[in-house]
């Protein structure tokens, strides 16, 4: 039986950037919103899942991060950005099913 | 006569389709799912019943949408996919050489790029509803217009406005006030479709090089006011297939047609209609989000679960 290949989610945000008025969605700079997410990805995935948030308003998230910067810039990208293995897959508010939907698609094609 | 089906199932609508052996749809039901998946499910295999010859013998099935997983215990699928492959599967066997595919449905929205018919990237809709059919659904309700009519009547409109329709909630703000100052209703139509495509573009299209040929597929598409908006915003065509609303059931069926190797097939039979399933719930305490699920049994066995924000209790064996 071939071990299932892991998942590196990562999520850039900017918790002192403008935030939509509408609280749609997952605020993951919120108190406690992180480690009650990455608890819940355990459970669905069993430690298959790595979620990482990168704040992007922290100086240091920033400098070491530049070419998402630039991005967001260039290509005026709604935060936050949510990246499967590093590949873009939602520029804007998202919520746990949709994480969930973009992980699967990702497993799925990753074995086609 | 030998049929392949594939059924769809998202959080807006519940769509059919069946295929001969040549591959050719025999029959297609696009159904509302009014939060009611089994019973969608069940009232579209009767109308599929009656809507195909006596003599049907059911060879494959495939699942895809967001209740895929449901769809498969409930039915007893053979394959059970993703909506991305199963629309690119589709899309491919009616425009071959397609490189764009835009896909907006009642709460999702996809973009799919293709090169050589190889999928080279994907992007999903936000939460927002604002790149979404239910955006057009709401603000046609709050304007009084049947969602039928709202293509036809938005492409009547000679000074479209501006909506400002980056959310729903600020959209219909904005309409109440175009409205108060005189534009016609035609006029805000058209405003509200070239919202949704701005939406649509600036949530999904950023980052991505939109090549032609562009196919434009979900039930969205139905409305010409978006394809006119959509081709304007691009400024390039944009192809509408046949059966757009159905292609991610076409893909299924497509799936199950090829998984086929003469093994038969899980299809619980068409009884599955007139089954008598109960409904109970209970509160998952996983997370704070004390989530409802739904719990789906027959003759005291149960077979599935579904609800909740995540999908913890779907893939959860329920023996």
């Amino acid at each position: 039986m071939t071990a299932q290949p892991s998942i590196h989610v990562t999520v850039f945000d900017n918790s002192k950037g403008e935030k939509c008025e509408g609280r749609c969605g997952l605020d993951l700079s919120a108190p406690g919103a992180l480690e009650s997410i990455t608890e819940l990805l355990n459970k669905l995935y069993g430690g298959r899942v790595q979620l990482e948030y990168l704040d992007l308003a922290e100086p240091s998230i920033s400098s070491a991060h530049p070419e998402i910067v630039e991005r967001v810039r260039v290509e005026n990208l709604s935060l936050p950005l949510l990246l499967i293995n590093g590949k873009l897959r939602i520029s804007g508010y998202f919520d746990i099913r949709l994480l969930q939907s973009a992980i699967q698609i990702e497993t799925e094609m990753g074995r086609e | 006569m030998d049929v392949y089906w594939g059924i769809d199932v998202g959080s807006v609508t519940t769509k059919f389709a069946a295929l001969d052996k040549d591959s050719q749809l025999a029959s297609s039901i696009y159904l509302r799912t009014q939060g009611k998946p089994i019973a969608m499910i069940q009232q579209g295999l009767k109308k599929m019943r009656e809507e195909l010859p006596p003599d049907i013998v059911i060879r494959g099935v495939g699942a895809t949408g967001s209740a895929r997983y449901l769809v498969g215990v409930i039915v007893g699928a053979d394959v059970i996919k993703n909506e991305i492959t199963s629309q690119v599967v589709a899309t491919l066997r009616y425009v071959p050489e397609v490189q764009t595919i835009i896909e907006i449905g009642g709460q999702d929205s996809k973009i799919i790029i293709l090169q050589q018919g190889i999928v080279t990237g994907f992007g999903m809709n936000t939460v927002c509803a604002a790149g979404t059919g239910s955006f057009l659904d709401h603000q046609a309700l709050r304007l009084n217009v049947n969602i039928e009519e709202f293509g036809q009547r938005a492409l009547q409109s000679k000074n479209p406005v501006r909506i400002a329709g980056q959310c729903t909630v600020f959209a219909e703000s904005d309409m109440i006030h175009k409205q108060q100052i005189g534009h016609s209703i035609e006029d805000i139509l058209y405003g509200l479709c070239q919202a949704l495509v701005r939406n649509y573009l600036n949530n999904l299209g950023l980052g991505k090089e939109i090549l032609p040929p562009v196919v434009f597929q979900g039930g969205v598409a139905f409305n010409q006011g978006i394809v006119r908006a959509l081709k304007e915003s691009l400024a390039m065509d944009v192809i509408v297939p046949p059966h757009h609303e159905v292609m991610g059931a076409i893909g299924a069926a497509l799936l199950a047609q090829e998984a086929e190797k003469g093994n038969g097939t899980k299809f619980k039979g068409f009884g599955i209609s007139e089954a008598d399933y109960h409904t109970s719930s209970f509160e998952c305490k996983a997370c704070p989000n004390l989530c409802e699920i739904a719990q789906i049994s027959l003759n005291g066995r149960i077979l599935a679960r579904w609800g909740g924000r995540c999908d913890l209790w779907e893939r959860m064996p329920t023996s």
